[in-house]
């Protein structure tokens, strides 16, 4: 199969399957389900050929997909992967075969159900495949439509709210990226492209004649960020995640945790970090504070919950806060030069992050996996009525306490290696951040080890529907135990995704801080009075007159 | 002068047929055979369009003072007039099987006749007359076939301040009269362009003549009026509840998509030299109309009421374009017209309207198909709770119609906002200095734009969440009969094969590429040489000057 | 005799459009209303036709008053018809009943 075969396939191979379920019967429901199964089963497949074609040692985007879409917006079907979406797309093909297998807790109208699931996979893959800007915005709107539906109608009591709250936060991150795109647009020069690796370059001065100013790298980084904030969820941005997972059916939860909230780490490292590095460096700090804060106060604020899936939805905000953490903890030796201190420290920072996004894609999964399957025995969540599950579900009791420790951070498991290494490298940036986010080390191990003391330990089960707890089936245990696996396996031996993204996140480090360097370079001395028409003008190389007889030109742009 | 015939014949034969079935009002006929007989009319007004398209640019003999023109945009919005005219016709099929029945289906012809003559003017005085026949047969429908008081509240309402919005359209069209001394829009501007040449670039920042910004002024708000911009908006709420959900959908297509058209041809493409002030003015409207409609739009129950609402924030996006047209007509080589294959300013507005229009017809004809348990239509937006367990085809058309106003890719709906958030980030701003880039103005406008986009889903998504998020109270029964069924599921396909295909729309519309030369010489957007002097230009210039002083 | 200037044509014209604009704001008997626009229609007449005679154009802007006068009929017989309409239900002609739409 050729590459542009295969990544092509990966993307709409949910699709097909989607429009495959449409000649099955209505009444078949366990085919659907099993044929849904199948599709999901054959992207992981297709997925794990693409790693077998991915060369680790190179740091540029491979296996490279061009096509014309939309020739007027010079718009293009672009695809490929590098160190930094290729983890990230093989762990969206695993959780999305996973909560397929976790769908047979959902009972009605299975056929909509099914194949808004498939559309939502091709929406999320699409996101992490397209290295068109305008493809990649078209995917995360895309993928915003079936997330409404299937947390709306197949959700919990208070499903309409939760819903309609996840998409219009959704929808007002991505209106703001629409005109940090089209600012980009704009600014590529003659040939106008949304192309994200030319941006990149346009980002970081290494075109000749064009690059954005500073303003509009700042100006384009707090509205991208703002976007990607959202679905990260970052601290103030953060008030849908609880509603939405919880309201949101448990295979659903799984697909938000483990894969819908990486888009906003993934989005910030492809997107606003290499084409805005002014921008990114001007809000570094202010990024690194948001992440101790995530880190904090979801932290504080699992503690508080007695519902069971609300703890985990918090827990997401606090680990996820250790990626923005890990992200951008950018140091400058000289501002005025643009130098960078410790670049290496601030590398290690970014495979940390990453590393955390896909630990944690396991991880809170796996948590939001537990919480479900209990769920559907008893049918409440109320922490305070739990007690005494490692007796009556001895298998179960084992393997939640195992992915539970994985997102505690225990040594050994995956959720180790991405916190410590991203306080490692905060240090190097702020001492007293890195300290904070330590303690949140503890504070995790704190309301972690309180629930499952109050879950699966304790005397004996004092809540409603005891006689309902019987152990689990073969479906739910192979979920379990895959999930648990991989937590080790990532925990053990992290090289295995380390070596995959090594190479790109250094070069990503090292075009970066050459970026900003180039940008202090070239900026224009504001007291200029005439500016150099020649490279001063960040911005736009159509307003430069091509010919001296277009200088008449100059005064037609209206003075007011 | 048969050239002018021929130009006008898609128009004309549409007026021809409406005034014979008045005529034939006389004999008994059954009711339902008018509609087939307006669809025929429809049909061969649409023969005559494409003869008409099918000459070249060269086959026009060239005619600086034609009162009619020929050009991409003109067909292009008559073709879309005639689309418009044939799901109407469809959708009437119930709404029109009365006793009235002819005379509603020309005065149907008459208003679509309206509305392409506004495409094709190229004369002050065509153009007012051209909305003037939009409106006469308004009024009638309005009234017509309905009594209770509310409906005729609405038509009373309507009337008033619609006779009072055409007499300042008239008084701000008899000032650009008198400033230029001429009502073809194409010596108008010629004229102009000689008066305020670039090089005078003092008069121009000032905004032009004083006499001038007050006939602009009086032409916004006149036609401000009937594309439903906030402040000249407080009608359209009220008319729309008062009056059944057929005619406020003909309220929320036909007189916004002429008006729209008459202020891009008079204000944006023809007011050169006044395009600061025009721009400021369009600017503030576009704004507050945009906020206005989407903020009120939030606080509605009645579905028509909240319909009318996002029809006045869309108005505010399509008004972006008109301001951005401004800048276009004075900084054409800069523009995106000139330097992509993407649609300027006038270009982005037009396509906006034509997917306003098209998600717009779709979900009034559902609201048409539907009715309530007792045979009412459908009043507050909870009569359609659960509509996709009792109608699912029309719940999931109205889904996709509500999301693409809503502006969700890839639909029709996104594209329009693309291309006028694009065409407003495109205008740049003066001094080349560090913040060159863009125009604060534009860049905050395209700022608010995107939020409002965000404001507005919300109500959108209410709707949408009431069909499919909930379980049926009562059930709504079809009563639009099956040719207003076909009409929506035709909106519906047409719908998602342009959101799907953009690309022919986006080169449609790029003028730099697909300007087909008019009859009368216009000129595309951007060259502005002035010709030699129309008729009487100098001496008019002369008088008005000294009057001026 | 002396000539009288353009200026003064159209500062009767002004005239008439402000006491038509002034006249729809108070009026509240729907012919009253009616009137304020007959008088914001005759000042955009006086306009065209002052424009027309002041700057040798030839006929244009009278022709364009013929018009405007013709249309001006036509509409007084749409509003009479649906003034008509309205007092049946209402009794009254006064705008301010018809409240029943707001919100």
């Amino acid at each position: 199969m050729s590459d542009n075969a295969l990544l092509s396939l990966i993307i709409f191979l949910p699709t097909i399957g989607a429009l495959g379920l449409m000649c099955f019967n209505a009444k078949a429901e366990e085919a659907m389900r099993n044929f849904a199964l199948v599709i999901t089963a054959a992207t992981f497949v297709l997925t794990l050929l693409l790693l077998g074609r991915f060369d680790p040692a190179q740091a540029g985007v491979q296996l490279k997909v061009l096509a014309e879409w939309i020739p007027n917006w010079n718009v293009n079907y672009f695809l490929g992967v590098d160190g930094i979406s290729l983890p990230l797309v093989l762990l969206t093909s695993l959780i999305s075969l996973l909560g397929m297998l976790a769908s047979w807790s959902v009972k009605k109208q299975i056929r909509g159900y099914l194949i808004l699931y498939l559309l939502l996979e091709t929406g999320m893959l699409g996101v992490f495949l397209a290295l068109d800007f305008f493809l990649f915005y078209v995917f995360w709107e895309v993928m915003l439509l079936p997330m409404y539906f299937l947390i709306g109608i197949w959700g919990g009591p208070r499903r309409e709210y939760a819903a309609i709250k996840f998409f219009l936060y959704t929808l007002a991150g991505s209106v703001l990226m629409l005109i940090a795109l089209l600012m980009f647009y704009f600014g590529s020069g003659a040939d106008r492209t949304f192309d994200l690796i030319r941006l990149a370059e346009i980002g970081q001065g290494r075109v000749p004649g064009v690059q954005f100013s500073e303003f509009v790298q700042i100006t384009a980084f707090i509205l991208l960020f703002i976007g990607f904030a959202i679905k990260v969820p970052v601290f103030p941005f953060h008030t849908w995640l609880p509603d939405a997972h919880v309201e949101a059916p448990t295979p659903i939860s799984m697909i938000l945790a483990g894969v819908l909230l990486k888009m906003g780490g993934y989005g910030i490292l492809r997107v606003a970090f290499p084409i805005c590095p002014v921008g990114a460096q001007y809000a570094a700090y202010c990024l690194v504070l948001l992440g101790v804060i995530s880190i904090l106060y979801g932290a504080f604020a699992a503690m508080a919950q007695t519902d069971f899936k609300r703890l985990v939805a918090y827990s997401s905000v606090s680990h996820m806060g250790y990626v923005l953490l890990g992200i951008a903890v950018w140091k400058l030796a000289d501002p005025n030069l643009g130098t960078t201190a410790g670049a290496e420290y601030w590398e290690s920072g970014i495979n940390a992050a990453m590393f955390q996004m896909l630990a944690h894609g396991i991880s809170s999964a796996g948590m939001f996996f537990m919480v479900g399957v209990i769920y559907d025995r008893v049918h409440h969540r109320d922490l305070n009525q739990f007690g005494g599950l490692m007796g009556l579900m001895p298998e179960y009791g084992g393997l939640a306490v195992g992915i539970f420790f994985a997102g505690l951070g225990l040594p050994g498991l995956c959720g180790f290696i991405g916190e410590v290494f991203s306080v490692l490298s905060a240090w190097n940036y702020s001492p007293l951040l890195a300290i904070l986010s330590a303690a949140g080390v503890i504070l995790t191990a704190g309301y972690i080890l309180w629930a499952v003391q109050r879950v699966y330990l304790g005397p004996e089960y004092k809540g409603p529907h005891r006689e309902d707890i019987t152990p689990m089936n073969g479906r739910e245990a192979s979920v379990g135990y895959v999930l648990l696996a991989f937590a080790i396996i990532l925990g053990v031996y992290p090289e295995s995704m380390f070596g995959l993204m090594r190479e790109t996140n250094k070069q990503l480090v090292v075009n970066m801080t050459e970026g900003y360097e180039n940008s202090k370079k070239n900026a224009p001395k504001v007291s200029a009075v005439t500016p150099d028409l020649g490279e001063g003008v960040l911005f736009d190389p159509i307003a430069i007159p091509a010919n001296p007889g277009a200088g008449a030109l100059a005064p037609a742009i209206r003075g007011r | 002068m048969t050239q002018t015939f021929t130009i006008l014949l898609p128009q004309t034969m549409l007026a021809a047929c409406a005034c014979l079935l008045i005529l034939g009002s006389a004999f008994s006929v059954r009711p339902r055979r008018w509609g087939g007989l307006a669809l025929a009319a429809v049909a061969a007004s649409a023969l005559c369009l494409a003869y008409v398209s099918s000459f070249s640019a060269d086959d026009w003999a060239p005619d600086a003072a034609s009162s009619v023109l020929v050009d991409s945009i003109s067909i292009g919005y008559q073709w879309m007039c005639l689309g418009l005219a044939a799901l109407f016709v469809l959708l009437s099929h119930e709404q029109a099987a009365t006793k009235t029945s002819a005379e509603f289906y020309a005065l149907l012809l008459f208003m679509f006749s309206g509305m392409m003559l506004v495409g094709s003017a190229n004369e002050l005085i065509l153009i007012f007359l051209s909305l003037e026949l939009i409106s006469v047969p308004t009024y009638v429908l309005l009234y017509l076939g309905r009594r209770d008081p509310r409906s005729q509240e609405a038509a009373l309402k309507y009337f008033l301040l619609s006779v009072l919005s055409a007499a300042v359209l008239l008084y701000g069209f008899s000032l650009l009269y008198g400033l230029a001394g001429t009502t073809n829009l194409d010596v108008i501007r010629n004229i102009l362009a000689e008066t305020y040449s670039k090089s005078d670039s003092a008069q121009v920042a000032a905004g032009g003549s004083v006499l001038g910004m007050v006939a602009l002024v009086l032409i916004f708000a006149g036609l401000g009026f009937k594309v439903a911009a906030v402040p000249f908006h407080f009608y359209a709420p009220d008319v729309y509840q008062g009056t059944s959900a057929y005619n406020a959908g003909l309220l929320a297509i036909i007189p916004k998509a002429a008006g729209l058209v008459a202020l891009i041809r008079v204000a944006s493409e023809t007011m050169v030299g006044f395009e600061t002030s025009g721009e400021r003015v369009a600017l503030i409207l576009a704004g507050i109309t945009m906020t206005g409609g989407n903020c009120l739009g939030l606080l509605q129950s009645n579905i028509r009421r909240m319909l009318a609402y996002s029809s006045i924030a869309h108005a505010g996006y399509m008004l972006i374009g008109v301001a951005v047209g401004f800048w276009d007509s004075w900084n054409g080589d800069l523009s995106l017209d000139a330097a992509g294959g993407l649609p300027g300013g006038v270009g982005a507005s037009l396509l906006y309207l034509f997917t306003y229009s098209l998600a717009t017809v779709g979900l009034f004809g559902v609201l048409v198909y539907l009715a309530r348990p007792g045979g009412r239509q459908i009043e507050h937006i909870d009569d359609l709770t659960g509509l996709v367990r009792t109608h699912p085809v029309m719940a999931t058309c109205a889904a996709l119609f509500l999301f693409s106003l809503a502006g969700v890719p890839p639909l029709p709906g996104f594209w329009g906002k693309l291309a006028v958030f694009a065409s407003a980030l495109s205008v740049r701003g003066e001094s080349p200095g560090l913040f060159v880039e863009m125009h604060s103005g534009f860049m905050i406008l395209a700022v608010v734009g995107v939020l409002n986009a965000a404001v507005g889903a919300v109500y959108y998504l209410r709707v949408v969440a009431l069909m499919f998020l909930n379980d049926p109270v009562s059930s709504p029964q079809p009563s639009g009969g099956k040719p207003a069924f076909a009409a929506v599921c035709c909106s519906a396909v047409l719908l998602m094969g342009v959101g799907i295909f953009p690309t022919p729309l986006f080169t449609y519309l790029n003028r730099g590429v697909s300007q087909i030369a008019p009859a009368t010489v216009r000129s595309p957007a951007g060259t502005l040489e002035p010709r030699p002097a129309a008729i009487h230009g100098h001496s008019v210039i002369a008088v008005q000057t000294q009057h001026d002083r | 005799m002396p000539a009288v200037e353009l200026d003064v044509y159209l500062f009767v014209a002004a005239v008439l459009f402000v006491c038509g604009a002034v006249c729809m704001a108070t009026k509240r008997n729907a012919i009253g209303v009616l009137m304020g626009v007959e008088l914001v229609l005759n000042g955009a007449n006086l306009n065209f036709v002052a424009f027309a005679r002041y700057t040798a154009l030839g006929l244009d802007g009278q022709v364009i008053a013929l018009f405007v006068i013709v249309l001006a009929a036509a509409e007084a017989a749409v509003a009479l018809a649906i003034a008509l309409s309205f007092y049946n239900n209402h009794l009254t002609i006064d705008v301010d009943r018809g409240n029943e739409l707001h919100g």
